[in-house]
């Protein structure tokens, strides 16, 4: 065994055994004492001379027994618990000082515990598949700086091309429609190649999962696969699900595995069927439809697939002129390009939790040496009595770091409670949320920060306090000596406070101003009363090309023009706000652009009443009729953006736009002008747009709106049997009013918000303690001088302004200096801002007025009690 | 004063204490604290009450071990000659 573990182990059984020891001990110094005596008088001293010569020959009794107990046992041990218990007995006797410090900790603490929650869970955690640390996304990138996704075509060419990249597999978000199983549901899930699970590297749970053997045109290729969650809400967990033969999409699919639980890559999925390279979409080059996954191979550092992506683009490009000029393939870890939407404001959260913990730092380590000032006298007569400087300060550490643990507890259930808060804040609309948990990870966290806040706040004033004149403190306890007024220490924490309140207030601000103006932003149509229901038409059923999709819409829409109470209904393949398909298109009677210049615009489909319910404005020519049909020629309405855009000086209607990216080109004429809507959120600018009459450029993806008098919602059962009873087996889901599809794309937006408004006003208000304590402690300890100043003809006025005027005075240089580092900070939050400059002047002055008038109040309180100072009663007891 | 007592430094009186067991074999505190007087000819002062310490040093670090055993008058512990090959 090694000597310190021998050591170790013998000291921990002497500590356990101290008292018996010790007694034995005495016992044995005392026998000791009687042998040394008997032998000095054997020697021929005089028995008292021999014991004092015994007694100085041995040294001093409790010194040794002192000594021994020290190397018998743990020294440190026993003083921490002493210390310990002296720290609790102290806080214990100031419960005020000891609760506003734990709560100041605790919401500081709690605070970064409940953001690196978060970050951990989104940014740190590996994505939860095995292969997770070389698995990439494979981005195809235009000049338009848009990251597309890749054609069949030019998937097949990486595939087959590419050496550094292993399992490259393609997947297309689908919707299915499931039947035969009570209602009929719409399932959300993906088409997938052969090799999706391996590149991921998860195994099914029950069953295999997809492979090439699938993924054959005319091969056996009707099989699916189950999410979890799907197995469970739908079939019980039935254990016999392998033998099961589902009606997906109106087809027979053989269920073949089941994938094990949270596995819903992408995005929610909970169904999966082989994606089959059917129809020409193996030589397509036009449809950008599939997202491309891969695994970096083992043994090449990622991103050394860069240059052989660049090489495999640019032999796409040459082997294929004109088709996708300038295009880049580039591959990013799946990790980041999942996490990239969320991941600056996370940074600036973290941010913003760290200046709260520091300013529950300073505001703690404030209140300290105001203790520690008080404390003055009990630590110069410990030192006078022998206390060592280092045991002193040692005692003190340790009252800090009891402090922080305590403050570290109530923060973690502080942080527990805000990440329920943090879930019902639409959460769904974050990537990864769903994997956010208090894992060990949080708690080491939760432990580094409580300690190192401990010895952040706690290590000044202790030092401050150990290092104190013996002869001073002890002189002035008398009351003869005035230290010199409100140390530098403590006014620079003060207005350290205010800074960084400043700080999170104009963080705040600024994201709650742009929200603000995100609210007032006119999306192009009017949302109360309106809400939109999906429908998807099966491929089989309704296959492209065949009439028999139109003629069903066109029933759908007229049974449920019948329900009562609504006022219009119309019908549109993708809504506002939320995306949808684009097209490149070029106009007739022009020159042809270059290739990598072909201008592109959105393209929706909708039918004759769809502007008129969604209160989008028809601003010149017709809206569509229903004489608009396939057989009818082709016509087009199109945005004003477009047509300001493209025909600037000249009438766009009846002006012909071919577009060339969905199939054959197909050619309209523009009989309509509408308004702008806004078409990836409210914070975009509007985008060319074209629309066309439903029955002529036919969608699978189908939304019916209605307009309702009263809450739109109630309607609905009533709109589902009416399109029920023109077909039958339809699934009807994603119900969503318009007002809460506009909720949800503020839902990121709204959290950031909530959060920094939380913070900053958490701030606000522990400067604001901050002040009023360092202040009302300042007035307590200068009653005596007040007496003076008023005894001699000061004016309470006077008085007052004394006291306020060091308020306010912090408050200004907190302002200042805060000012000055939000202008710098601010700019890194640009990608939060919406119609705000990082540097608002309304925003900036707003806060410091705020500040202002907050450092006011709390220093009013203070400055009021040093007026009522009765000069005679100070001048006798001050 | 008591600066020229603590100048004995700690690891020289384990070594006594070490030197003494290994030529007279089990002894106890008492006796050990009389030998090292008499091999230093009274030259050495120092607090015997710190030979209780230095033992318990050793016996910590595995140099000796100790037994409760009676000597002439009374009780004492006594301290085992040292296994050198330990520590």
């Amino acid at each position: 065994m090694v000597t310190w573990m021998k050591v170790l182990f013998s000291r921990i059984r002497g500590w356990i055994g101290a008292r018996k020891m010790d007694e034995e001990f005495a016992q044995e110094l005392a026998d000791h004492f009687e042998l040394l005596t008997t032998e000095y008088i054997l020697r021929g001293m005089a028995p008292e001379q021999a014991r004092r010569s015994a007694r100085m020959q041995m040294g001093g009794a409790a010194q040794i027994r002192d000594e021994h107990r020290k190397t018998a046992g743990l020294p440190g041990a026993e003083n921490l618990i002493q210390d310990v218990r002296y720290a609790l007995r102290t806080l214990a006797k100031k419960p005020a000082f000891t609760v506003v410090c734990i709560l100041t900790l605790g919401l500081g603490i709690g605070a970064n515990t409940a953001i690196f929650s978060v970050v951990n869970g989104v940014l740190l955690r590996p994505l939860p598949y095995p292969k997770s640390n070389r698995l990439l996304q494979i981005q195809e990138n235009h000049p338009g700086g848009s990251n597309a996704n890749f054609t069949y075509a030019s998937y097949l060419n990486l595939e087959q091309r590419s050496k550094s990249l292993e399992n490259i597999s393609a997947f297309r978000p689908w919707s299915f429609n499931l039947t035969g199983e009570s209602e009929p549901q719409q399932i959300t899930g993906a088409l997938v190649s052969g090799n999706f699970f391996a590149a991921l590297g998860t195994e099914a749970l029950l069953g295999r999962t997809i492979n090439t053997q699938d993924n054959q045109p005319g091969g056996d290729n009707h099989v699916v696969i189950l999410s979890f969650a799907l197995w469970q809400s739908s079939f019980g967990l039935d254990p016999g699900i392998l033998r099961r033969v589902l009606h997906v999409s109106a087809e027979e699919y053989r269920v073949i595995g089941v994938m094990p639980k949270g596995f819903d890559y992408p995005d929610h999925s909970r169904l999966w069927c082989p994606l089959v390279p059917e129809g020409g979409l193996h030589d397509n080059r036009r449809a950008h439809l599939l997202t491309v996954i891969a695994d970096m191979r083992s043994g090449k550092p990622i991103g050394s697939a860069q240059g052989e992506m660049a090489a495999i683009a640019q032999q796409i490009e040459t082997q294929n002129p004109g088709v996708d000029p300038d295009m880049v393939i580039t591959a990013v870890s799946l990790h980041k390009s999942l996490v990239a939407p969320v991941q600056p404001a996370l940074l600036i959260l973290t941010c913003a939790v760290v200046l709260l913990l520091l300013l529950a730092c300073a505001n703690v380590g404030n209140m300290l040496l105001a203790q520690a000032e008080a404390r003055h006298k009990e630590f110069a007569i410990r030192i006078a009595v022998g206390a060592g400087q280092r045991r002193l300060l040692q005692q003190l550490l340790t009252e800090s770091l009891v402090l922080s643990a305590l403050g570290g507890a109530l923060g973690l259930g502080i942080a527990s409670q805000s990440l329920h808060f943090i879930a019902t804040l639409h959460a769904d609309q974050m990537p990864r949320f769903g994997e956010i948990s208090m894992d060990w990870r949080v708690l080491g966290f939760t432990l580094l920060v409580s300690a190192f806040s401990g010895l952040l706040f706690g290590l000044g004033p202790a030092i401050a306090a150990t290092g104190a004149d013996v002869n001073i403190s002890l002189k002035e306890a008398v009351g003869s000596v005035m230290r010199p007024e409100g140390s530098g220490a403590r006014r620079a924490l003060v207005i350290a406070q205010f800074a960084f309140a400043v700080i999170l207030l104009v963080g705040a601000g600024l994201v709650g101003n742009s929200f603000v103006r995100l609210l007032k932003v006119n999306p192009g149509f009017h949302s109360d009363g309106v809400a939109a229901i999906k429908l998807f038409l099966s491929p089989v059923e309704y296959p492209e090309g065949d009439p028999k999709g139109t003629v069903l819409l066109r029933q759908v829409l007229e049974s449920v023009r019948s329900v009562p109470g609504l006022i219009s209904v119309g019908l549109v393949n993708a809504l506002p706000i939320t995306g949808g398909p684009e097209t490149d298109f070029v106009i007739q009677e022009r020159p042809a652009p270059p290739p990598s210049n072909e201008p592109s615009a959105a393209i929706r489909v909708a039918d004759s009443e769809y502007f008129h319910t969604m209160g989008i404005p028809l601003l010149a020519g017709r809206e569509f009729t229903e004489r608009d049909n396939a057989s009818a020629s082709r016509v087009m309405v199109v945005n004003q953006t477009m047509a300001r855009q493209y025909w600037p000086h000249e009438d766009p209607i009846g002006q012909r736009v071919t577009m060339k990216d969905w199939g054959p080109p197909l050619t309209g004429e523009i009989v309509g002008i509408v308004g702008d809507v806004k078409t990836d959120g409210l914070d975009t600018n509007a985008e060319p747009m074209i629309y066309w009459p439903y029955a002529q450029f036919p969608q699978l993806f189908n939304t019916i709106v209605i307009r309702s008098e009263d809450d739109p919602l109630r309607q609905l059962p009533a709109v589902k049997n009416a399109i029920w009873a023109v077909a039958k087996n339809q699934p009807i889901s994603e119900i969503a009013t318009m007002d809460q599809i506009l909720a949800d794309s503020l839902a990121r937006r709204r959290l950031y918000m909530a959060l920094l408004a939380v913070f900053s006003a958490a701030a606000l208000l522990l400067a604001a303690v901050g002040v009023y304590g360092m202040l009302s402690y300042s007035v307590n300890r200068r009653t005596h001088e007040m007496g003076i100043r008023l005894a001699i003809g000061a004016e309470r006025g006077d008085v007052l302004w004394l006291v306020l005027g060091q308020g306010i005075t912090m408050a200004l240089a907190g302002i200042a200096v805060g000012v000055a580092a939000a202008l710098v900070l601010t700019r890194l939050m640009s990608s939060l801002l919406f119609g705000v400059s990082a540097s608002d002047p309304i925003t900036f002055a707003g806060v410091a007025l705020l500040i202002l008038l907050v450092a006011l109040v709390a220093s009013y309180v203070p400055a009021r009690r040093a007026t009522r100072v009765d000069p005679m009663v100070a001048l006798r007891y001050g | 004063m008591a600066a020229k007592k603590s100048e004995v430094l700690q690891g020289t009186l384990d070594l006594m204490v070490l030197k003494t067991l290994h030529g007279l074999g089990p002894l106890h505190g008492f006796g050990i604290a009389r030998r090292i007087e008499q091999l230093s000819e009274n030259v050495l002062q120092m607090n015997e009450g710190t030979v209780y310490t230095s033992l318990l040093r050793l016996q910590q670090r595995g140099g000796i071990t100790a037994r409760w055993g009676v000597s002439e008058r009374t009780i004492a512990k006594q301290s085992s000659t040292p296994s050198l090959s330990a520590g």
